[in-house]
């Protein structure tokens, strides 16, 4: 690989672009005949942002990015880059740039000319082509790489060089879509490392396509969660792992998934609890709509780390969730425990040093979880029941 | 200009531009006509024959300096066509010159002028007697004779030191040389040719003609003339399948002791330093009757069209005449017509010229009649036949002689246009009206507005390929509803024509003319060869890109090579090397103790050999284009399932294959279409043989068109349903290839 | 993957054996160009007994009234086939971008009828296009054969051109919309450069068709200064008498440039430029 890890001093600074861009979209739609592959999504990413677009596979991310890039025609609704309605504007009269999954390097171009090409399109002076290229081959390290064939490129450099090749022309707004797929996991942490520092000397709007939620929390400014075609939710990082707005991306973000359980409301107006099976969790009354019927059908949703041991002798019957160990998986500090009950399967993740000695598979444990930590979701419609939601 | 020396590289430089200049002006001025006072002269003459007619041509000049003479060789096989294209359109030549057996049908076809009566009274003076004769027809002289042209005996005289006068001591003579073992043979001509049959058909007292000079073929007479060719034959001293090509090779080369040859011949006979005689033919034993040979009039023709017809005429005599008869002579070797030449002691003392003029009072004039082009291939397959002893001769013949009145049956009755027009401007109006319907519902016409620009890519294609490919076509298409009458003239007879053909009325459904034997041999055909192109082509491309494999480079420029060289020639080899005696393929056999196989006996051996040349030809198309399918994809997914376990072959069918698949389905495609049609290797090498049986569709179309009767019409029926076939096989594979497409 | 020695041996015996198998009959066109006598040699054995160089020398040394015919016939052939392949590239490469990478009304239509023109038996158009040349005023000229040579191996050329590119990925050409190229320039800078296997293998293809046709070639020409060597090949055969020797020597001079054009072009073959631009 011949490079070391992230470390920045030495490096050559960027000259950031002139000016920046919002990218505004409005009920944006996209269909191939009969199929809507993409249905009314409004969201507007602000200038210099760090918008990531995360979902999974098929739901859409790509034909966005595409959308947004002018490589794919907007079916409905409208789509501004910096105020200008881009709709029938050419991908290169876009001040755009993209990094695609295959890199879609030219393959009978050396790396030299790969990074070129786009400026001398553009019919840049040749001077200011090489300074260019210089400079952003000394901030991706391509330097002694200039003259090589993308073929003998290793993965790494060559998603370097797809990179250059949009930073050269240093434009409003750049697009990735899932530009680290294709890479190790040591370099794919080192590349995201890269690219939010890039972010931060360049401070371009950025689009960011991934279906790995990791680069999403790490990355984004803001996160956009798709799924079949419609926005889920928009929000900070924390905000959809604190506060997802419906089961869908309460599932989607955090590893491992959050557990959602069926269950019923019950218990007093001011002490509340849910019932899933035998199990009896008290939740917030603070948080719950005033409306909300009596016995209601609730989703129940607790991230496996909020999760706590408890003692199984306690006579208390009902509250907390009863089962057996199916599984342990022990991950070094922590272990996930895989409990099977009444209500069905539960993932909790403890800390190794809380677990009694000779704790394993087929112990018979007691779960509990602080009502502060439980979140509620509308059992027809899946929608967050409570604050944030 | 050529003493010019070039001092240095740069001067060096700008004679090639020069060079180059004057190549594109010579480009340019190829299209300017020839000067107004040339005299244009087609011919055929090769070799010696055309240095005479160049000779003369020189001297001419030199008594006419206002009327000048340009001679074009044209090559034989292409000079008949040409003539037929060229001159109703005013770029023939003024005279041409070609045997006198088309006479026929260039008179049908208006192509030919008559001669003034009085180029009729001096012809008949200067010329031998019988070579005017021929050039008559319905009364009038068409052209002026230069030579005459029939077979006659050569002998090798270290071996048969007299000429046999009969065909006992021919046979006697030859028995005594002949070893089949050794290659060596006692008599040798082309047995399986009709041409060569024609004398012993005399001999035995029959002929092609009846007493009203209706062209006739059956008779007890020609079977017996049959009989006894196939006894030569059976005996061995004869060699069977021999082409021209074999009879020069074996009498020059000192294996046979006689042949029967023609005046072409003397070079090559001379060239050999064997000491050789001519004499005429022998009397047949039996009969006591002369084998007599076909004559053939080399003629000087009139073209129809001339601008100066009295000054073409003017040239042709002195051609004809004493003149130009002297350097023919001398310089071509021909017998020539002109009686005075022989006054010449070097041409009275030319034996071979003698012998052949002594041939000649025994020779029969080959009948000029138009039909007569439609007797050769009933004949042909008829003789050979007999001499396989498949059939006996008699009804060898008889079947020959069915065969060629339904060739030469008169054209169906001209029908009324008026119901066909109707019939098909309704299904044009019907048809459009769908279309529109279809476009309006699926807004085509935004669409293709919206899409505009890309068919802006497709228009000078597009133009061409309307211009040149679909007009012409759809032109030739149409002459299916319509029968050649003769003579270039046309009648309208409907469907009549594909009724014919699709009802097999002729001809029973087993029979190799019916339109669907032919279309069975065709299937067979083509997906044999595409099976084995392709199977040939990948397996060798696979072996090809082993980065291991030495000499790849060489591998794949040698293995291309049938690919380059012309095959009209290969093809012909391939022919040779199926040779029952003398071919290679026979030759190797016989290392593992295989008898000699006689290729084009039977339909399956001969269906092999054309399958076997086609193969050969076609393989490294198939090979270079898995070689470049194979540059794009990359290796590791192969490699990836070789992890996996896979072995090669499951590799092969499972990774590779799908995945080159995109590639070769266009060449597939192509390549079935093409060896649909692929007419050269049938025509070079079985030649239908035998009886016809191994003809594919576009060779059956091509025998309608040129060898039985120009029936145009016909012909051009059988390429619409070739088509057809075609588009229906294409609409049958679309869900195929819709699939492929569909994956982009 | 380096296999065994073993399959190695296999493999080198393989290509050998079916390349002389290949080139056996070849080697018999060779023999009967070098031999002296008239006829096709008597034996199985590709070598010639008395060698002689004469029957190229007869050929090449064709002339007539102080023309140096066989030499004006080669230009002819050169022109022809160069321009040819020329123009019939250049067609084919712009109609076979469109039929690749447009989605016009009408593609798979055009693309089918490309294929229905290949399925045109020849012999009913040869007098059409005479006729056609004749009111175009392009009869004899080597203008007029050029044209037909083309748009002959039009469909086939773009059928092959338009199969390459489809392997081409469009990730390439997305990537240089963005990076601002044209559609003009997508094609000449990207398209055509990575094309290379496919377009030799086309070009190759239209040469040699136009190389060595001679049919529409001897009807077409009407002066013997504007044959094609096909044309001037064929003189050497006639009704009752082929002259073998020349024939074939005549034959392996045609032959050479199409080898020798393969041998300097195959390398272009070998370029599997895609392999590493696209794929991680
Ligand atoms: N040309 C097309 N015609 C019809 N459907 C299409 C077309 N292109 C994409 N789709 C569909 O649109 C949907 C969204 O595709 P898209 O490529 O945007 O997914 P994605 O979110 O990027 O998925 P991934 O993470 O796998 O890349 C998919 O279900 C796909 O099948
Ligand atoms: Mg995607």
């Amino acid at each position: 690989m011949g490079r070391e890890g992230g470390c920045v001093p030495g490096r050559a600074r960027l000259t950031s672009a002139p000016d920046m861009a919002t990218v505004e979209l409005r009920g944006v739609c996209k269909s191939y005949g009969a199929v809507h592959v993409v249905r009314g999504v409004d969201l507007t990413i602000a200038d210099g942002e760090f918008l990531v677009l995360v979902g999974p596979s098929g739901c859409g991310k790509s034909t966005v990015l595409r959308m947004i890039a002018g490589l794919e025609e907007v079916t409905e609704g409208e789509l501004k880059i910096g105020d200008r309605d881009v709709r029938g504007v050419a991908p290169r009269d876009r001040d755009i740039a993209m990094v695609f999954q295959s890199y879609a390097l030219y393959p009978h171009m050396s790396v030299r000319q790969n990074l070129a090409f786009g400026l001398r399109v553009r019919k840049f002076p040749k001077d200011d082509i090489a300074a260019r290229v210089q400079e952003v081959a000394a901030v991706l390290e391509l330097d002694r790489l200039l003259d090589r064939l993308p073929k003998e490129l290793s993965g790494g450099q060559r998603q370097r060089v797809a990179m250059g090749r949009a930073m050269v022309r240093r434009p409003k707004a750049f697009l990735f879509d899932e530009p680290l797929s294709n890479l190790d996991a040591a370099l794919r942490s080192q590349m995201r490392v890269e690219i939010k520092r890039l972010h931060r000397e360049l401070g371009a709007t950025m689009v960011y396509v991934t279906h790995d939620q990791v680069e999403a929390m790490t990355l984004a400014d803001r996160i956009a969660l798709l799924h079949q075609g419609t926005l889920q939710q928009v929000g900070r990082p924390d905000e959809l792992y604190d506060r997802p707005a419906n089961t869908f991306v309460a599932g989607f973000i955090g590893s491992p998934a959050m557990n959602l359980l069926d269950g019923i409301l019950g218990g007093e107006r001011d002490t509340p609890v849910v019932k899933a099976s035998d199990a009896v969790i008290p939740v917030l009354a603070g948080g719950l709509p005033a409306d909300l019927a009596p016995a209601a059908r609730v989703r129940l949703g607790v991230r496996p780390h909020d999760l706590a041991l408890a003692d199984v002798r306690v006579a208390s019957p009902g509250v907390g969730f009863r089962g057996t160990v199916e599984v342990l998986e022990p991950l070094g500090w922590e272990v996930h425990l895989h409990v099977r009950g009444t209500f069905g399967l539960l993932t909790a993740r403890l800390e190794r040093s809380v677990l009694p000695a000779g704790f394993g598979a087929g112990h018979p444990v007691r779960l509990v979880v602080d009502p502060s930590k439980v979140h509620l979701f509308d059992g027809e419609t899946g929608h967050r029941l409570g604050p944030g939601g | 200009m050529h003493g010019f020396h070039a001092p240095d590289g740069r001067l060096a430089g700008s004679t090639a531009v020069r060079w180059l200049l004057s190549v594109v002006l010579a480009m340019v001025c190829l299209g300017t006509p020839a000067r107004a006072s040339d005299l244009v002269v087609w011919h055929a003459y090769h070799g010696a024959e055309a240095e005479a007619l160049g000779e003369w041509a020189a001297a001419w000049r030199a008594g006419h300096p206002d009327t000048s003479v340009r001679l074009v060789e044209v090559p034989s096989e292409a000079l008949t066509g040409k003539l037929a294209s060229a001159i109703p359109r005013g770029h023939g030549p003024d005279v041409f010159i070609w045997a006198h057996e088309q006479l026929g049908a260039w008179v049908e076809a208006g192509l030919v002028a008559p001669l003034p009566a009085e180029a009729e009274r001096e012809a008949i003076e200067v010329h031998l007697p019988g070579t005017v004769d021929p050039l008559v027809r319905s009364g009038r002289l068409y052209g002026l004779p230069l030579a005459f042209k029939s077979v006659a005996l050569f002998r090798n005289t270290r071996l048969v030191p007299e000429a046999p006068a009969t065909t006992d001591e021919l046979l006697a003579a030859a028995a005594r040389w002949t070893d089949p073992g050794a290659g060596r043979f006692g008599l040798a001509y082309e047995i399986g040719a009709f041409y060569y049959q024609a004398p012993w058909l005399y001999g035995f007292g029959g002929g092609i003609t009846d007493g009203d000079g209706r062209l006739v073929l059956s008779g007890v007479a020609n079977a017996r003339a049959l009989a006894f060719a196939a006894e030569l034959q059976r005996r061995g001293l004869v060699p069977a399948d021999a082409n021209g090509a074999l009879v020069t090779a074996l009498f020059t080369g000192g294996r046979a002791a006689m042949v029967i040859q023609g005046p072409w011949f003397l070079a090559d006979a001379a060239r050999s330093g064997i000491p050789f005689a001519i004499s005429p033919l022998p009397v047949v034993s039996a009969t006591g009757l002369p084998a007599r040979p076909f004559l053939s009039i080399d003629t000087a023709f009139l073209s129809a069209r001339s601008g100066r017809p009295a000054e073409a005429l003017a040239l042709m005599r002195d051609l004809a005449g004493p003149a130009g008869a002297r350097i023919r002579a001398l310089r071509g070797r021909q017998p020539v017509t002109a009686r005075a030449a022989y006054d010449d002691p070097r041409i009275a003392g030319d034996r071979a010229l003698a012998a052949f003029r002594e041939q000649l009072g025994l020779a029969v004039p080959m009948p000029s009649d138009p039909s007569m082009r439609a007797l050769w291939e009933p004949a042909a397959f008829a003789l050979r036949s007999a001499l396989r002893g498949d059939l006996d001769p008699a009804t060898a013949l008889a079947e020959a002689e069915r065969k060629f009145r339904i060739f030469t049956r008169p054209p169906p009755p001209p029908a009324d246009p008026l119901p066909f027009v109707l019939g098909v401007g309704g299904l044009a109006l019907f048809g459009a009206f769908l279309a529109v319907r279809r476009a309006r519902r699926v807004r085509l016409g935004a669409a293709i507005w919206a899409h505009r620009t890309d068919y802006l890519y497709l228009v000078p294609a597009a133009l061409g390929v309307l211009a040149l490919l679909v007009v012409p076509f759809a032109v030739g298409a149409a002459v299916s509803f319509a029968a050649h009458t003769g003579g270039g003239e046309f009648s309208f007879v409907g469907l009549e024509n594909f009724v014919s053909i699709l009802s097999s009325r002729d001809f029973g459904i087993t029979e190799p003319e019916s339109f669907y034997y032919t279309l069975g041999v065709t299937v067979l055909w083509t997906v044999l060869n595409v099976g084995l192109h392709l199977a040939l082509g990948i397996a060798l491309a696979l072996l090809l890109r082993e980065p291991w494999v030495r000499l790849r480079g060489l591998w794949r420029v040698l293995l291309i090579v049938p690919w380059a060289v012309p095959n009209y020639i290969t093809a012909l080899i391939w022919k040779g090397m199926f040779h029952r005696q003398l071919g290679a393929i026979n030759a190797v056999l016989g290392w593992f103790g295989v008898e000699p196989v006689g290729w084009f006996d039977r339909f399956s051996t001969a269906f092999a050999a054309n399958l076997a040349t086609n193969v050969w030809l076609g393989f490294p198309f198939m090979m270079v284009v898995t070689l470049g399918a194979l540059q794009t994809i990359p290796r590791d997914v192969e490699e990836a399932a070789a992890i996996d376990g896979a072995g090669a072959w499951t590799r092969f069918w499972r990774i590779t294959l799908p995945m080159i698949r995109p590639s070769l389905v266009p060449a597939v495609v192509l390549g079935s279409v093409w060896t649909f049609n692929m007419f050269n290797v049938i025509y070079l090498v079985s030649g239908g043989d035998p009886e016809g049986r191994t003809e594919i569709l576009i060779s059956q179309a091509y025998r309608w068109a040129f060898s039985r009767q120009e029936q145009y019409g016909y012909a051009a029926a059988y390429a619409v349903l070739i088509f057809g076939i075609l588009l229906a096989f294409d609409l049958l594979t679309r869900r195929f290839t819709r699939t492929e497409a569909g994956v982009r | 993957m380096r296999p065994s020695l073993g399959r190695m041996i296999a493999t080198q015996a393989v290509l050998i054996v079916v390349t002389l198998a290949t080139l056996y009959p070849v080697l018999w066109v060779v023999r009967t160009a070098l031999s002296s006598s008239g006829g096709l040699a008597l034996s199985s054995s590709p070598v010639p007994d008395d060698p002689t160089l004469g029957n190229f020398a007869d050929v090449v040394g064709t002339s007539k009234d102080g023309t140096w015919l066989f030499g004006r016939q080669l230009m002819n052939s050169a022109v022809v086939a160069v321009s040819t392949t020329l123009v019939g590239l250049a067609l084919a490469v712009t109609a076979a971008y469109a039929f690749s990478r447009f989605r016009f009304p009408g593609r798979e239509g055009g693309m089918r009828f490309l294929l229905v023109t290949q399925m045109f038996p020849g012999v009913v158009m040869a007098i059409p296009l005479y006729i056609l040349l004749d009111v175009l005023g392009l009869l004899d000229s080597l203008t007029g054969l050029t044209l037909v040579y083309a748009t002959t191996s039009l469909p086939f050329s773009i059928w092959m051109l338009k199969g390459y590119f489809d392997t081409l990925p469009r990730e390439l050409e997305e990537a240089a919309a963005i990076d601002g190229a044209s559609r003009f320039t997508f094609f000449f800078r990207i398209l055509l450069p990575l094309s290379r296997p496919a377009l030799v293998v086309t070009a190759l293809f239209s040469f040699m068709q136009s190389w060595n046709e001679f049919i529409l070639a001897s009807t077409f020409l009407g002066r013997e200064e504007s044959f094609t060597l096909p044309v001037l090949l064929h003189g050497y055969i006639s009704a009752q008498h082929a002259d073998w020797p020349h024939f074939a020597a005549g034959a392996i001079l045609v032959s050479i440039p199409v080898v020798a054009l393969f041998f300097f072009l195959q390398r272009y073959l070998v370029g599997g430029l895609t392999a590493g631009g696209v794929k991680g």
